[in-house]
């Protein structure tokens, strides 16, 4: 649910993504860097663009079956699944929320997409966390580039409305350290 | 929307002066306001009260709430309660951002007030930010958020909306009806006008 | 100074400058917060520039420095801030969603429900056609010959109906449903007057129209 225009979602359907070739397609070897054939045999495995193997999956008959990446593999699923906010998202897939959409479709357990979910639900958290730190965005564990996007927006909103509270003739701030520790005894207090 | 326009609306509330001149009423579009008569107090919006405070031709006086006790109430209220309290008014942060910025030395302890409704706000934002990821881990397309004021709404766009809107539509483009398709809807990304 | 007459008994119905600038306030703050363009409110918008007109004549006459000049003209300016951002916003939305705009209106104007006023329904096909003719010629004149055609439908950007707004109910609207799209757990919620929500824009786009409720 994009717009033509969106460069995000050119960006995420140019990833590759593997395939296995589920026809014999002459003249189309050259998809297969490895092949030394002109021609493409059935049962070839190739890692080619999403836009490319979602139009070949959606011919009827449908030419290739799309693979799921290593990211939205098993292991990797049960890594997010534990702890999503200590996962590296900029190093797993920047697009990691986009691509795992598509990808999602090809999953028949539908596992794929519990685990975008899920995942989704967790690092919300640290984006939160995130908007109202002082520290710059790359101190953080890496983001997606959604994540990121939205950290970014939420710490102008914060910086707008200190800036509200701070200017004129009344601040309306605390200190820093008083901040804190009204923190942390409010944390106390929603424990007990 | 930024705090200012959030501001802008909430100086249409009306708030009380004392003026230090006499004038017949005035016929303003938002209203009539007046007689003005030097040391009686009358009715006038927010943003017309700064004004003349300004100008030096007025007194503020400090609305109800503004009385430490009020405060206390309400700042006990808010720490005992998972809800949050009914504020005295919409716009409880403008008016004391405003008022105790122009004329603080018309509300009696002054320096008090502003600790203790920083103390609330600070108390209700830090609720808001556990509502929210409350809100998100149980599904995130449905909240009630009575008594929340304009301000504090304002706090969370766009990161809680969006990201609602992003957890939708992670949902829909992966339930299991619909077959793959390719970039065949046109939707924009970012649906709202909130950030022109 | 002559105190001015607000009342606007001129044509139809007696509706006090007050209630107008009231409605307009309203209008312009769901035009913000709305993901779509909302019906527009010229004849709040044309009311309260005759009465900024009028009142700007009046403020002429008083000597600069008179007290009520000056208060007076901080009332107008604040309202020229409301029409002109209100305004802003609306053209903002026209030329985002062009091409969808254009369509819709095209067929809201048949049944007599238009949302944009004759000059901006005008801007918006001349926006098209402007920005036709620039990819054209930046780029579709350039590109092999059956893929010249600016393709309409898909480069139409909707706005996202689905998308989450707050809203606080000006009166008790009982039996809203909201939609499980991925389900099949519909749920229906009440609106108490007074209470404040987040849901999606889609299910109560019907109601911010109608004054029911107030997107905040």
């Amino acid at each position: 649910m994009t717009n033509y225009l969106s460069i995000s979602d050119i960006l995420v359907t140019n990833e590759k993504v593997p395939c296995k070739f589920l026809h014999d397609l002459p003249k189309m070897g050259f998809l297969d860097p490895s092949a030394a054939d002109d021609d493409l045999k059935a049962g070839t495995n190739v890692e080619i663009p999403l836009w490319l193997a979602e139009s070949l999956f959606s011919r009827r008959p449908p030419l290739v079956g799309v693979d799921l990446p290593k990211i939205y593999k098993e292991t990797y699923r049960e890594i997010l699944n534990a702890d999503a906010c200590t996962v590296d998202m900029h190093k797993l897939g920047q697009h990691f929320y986009e691509l795992g959409c598509y990808i999602a479709k090809h999953d028949i357990k539908g596992e794929v997409a519990t685990t975008l979910i899920n995942t989704f639900q967790q690092r919300f958290r640290m984006i939160l966390s995130a908007s109202v730190s002082t520290d710059s965005i790359s101190s953080f564990q890496p983001l997606s580039a959604s994540e990121r996007d939205r950290t970014a927006a939420a710490m102008i909103t914060e910086a707008a409305l200190s800036g509200w509270l701070k200017r004129g003739d009344c601040p309306l701030t605390t200190a820093n350290m008083v901040a804190n520790h009204r923190k942390r005894k409010r944390a106390e207090m929603e424990m007990l | 929307m930024d705090p200012y326009e959030i501001e802008f609306i909430g100086e249409n509330r009306i708030v009380s002066i004392i003026p230090n001149f006499s004038y017949d009423k005035i016929y303003l579009i938002c209203g009539e306001f007046g007689p003005f008569r030097a040391g009686l107090p009358m009715n006038v919006p927010l943003w017309l009260a700064v004004m003349l405070k300004q100008k030096q031709k007025c007194r503020l006086v400090p609305p109800d709430w503004m009385d430490l006790d009020v405060l206390e109430n309400i700042k006990e209220e808010e720490k005992r309660s998972r809800f949050f309290t009914k504020m005295p008014n919409e716009h409880y942060m403008v008016e004391a951002k405003l008022i105790l910025g122009a004329a603080s030395e018309d509300i009696p302890r002054a320096a008090e007030i502003k600790t203790i409704i920083k103390d609330i706000w600070d108390i209700r934002m830090s609720k808001l930010r556990t509502s929210m990821d409350a809100l998100m881990k149980s599904g995130g397309s449905y909240g009630r958020l009575d008594h929340l004021t304009m301000m504090e709404i304002n706090s969370v766009k766009p990161l809680l909306p969006a990201a609602m809107d992003e957890l939708y539509r992670i949902k829909m483009m992966t339930r299991k009806s619909t077959p793959a398709t390719l970039n065949t809807s046109t939707f924009s990304q970012s649906g709202s006008s909130q950030n022109i | 100074m002559s105190t001015e007459d607000l009342d606007l008994s001129a044509d139809e119905e007696e509706i006090t400058a007050e209630t107008v600038l009231k409605t307009l306030q309203s209008a312009w703050q769901n035009e913000r917060l709305a993901p779509e363009i909302l019906p527009h409110r010229n004849d709040m918008v044309e009311c309260m520039l005759g009465q900024i007109q009028h009142m700007e004549r009046n403020i002429n006459k008083l000597p600069k420095t008179d007290l009520r000049a000056c208060i007076h003209k901080m009332e107008l300016n604040r309202i020229k801030y409301i029409i002109c951002n209100y305004l802003k916003t609306r053209l903002n939305k026209i030329e985002k969603y062009c091409i969808s705009i254009v369509n819709e209106e095209r067929q809201r104007t048949e049944s007599g429900t238009n949302y944009l006023t004759p000059s901006e329904f005008r801007y918006a096909q001349e926006y098209l056609v402007n920005m036709e003719n620039h990819l054209k010629n930046t780029v579709l004149n350039h590109v092999p010959g059956r893929m010249q055609t600016f393709e309409h439908n898909k480069m139409a950007v909707y706005p996202n109906l689905q998308s989450h707004v707050f809203l606080k109910a000006n009166s008790t609207v009982n039996g809203i449903v909201l939609e499980d799209m991925i389900g099949d757990q519909d749920e229906e919620i009440d609106l108490e007057e007074d209470s404040q929500h987040i849901l999606q824009y889609k299910p109560i786009a019907d109601l911010v129209k109608n004054g029911k409720v107030q997107l905040v």
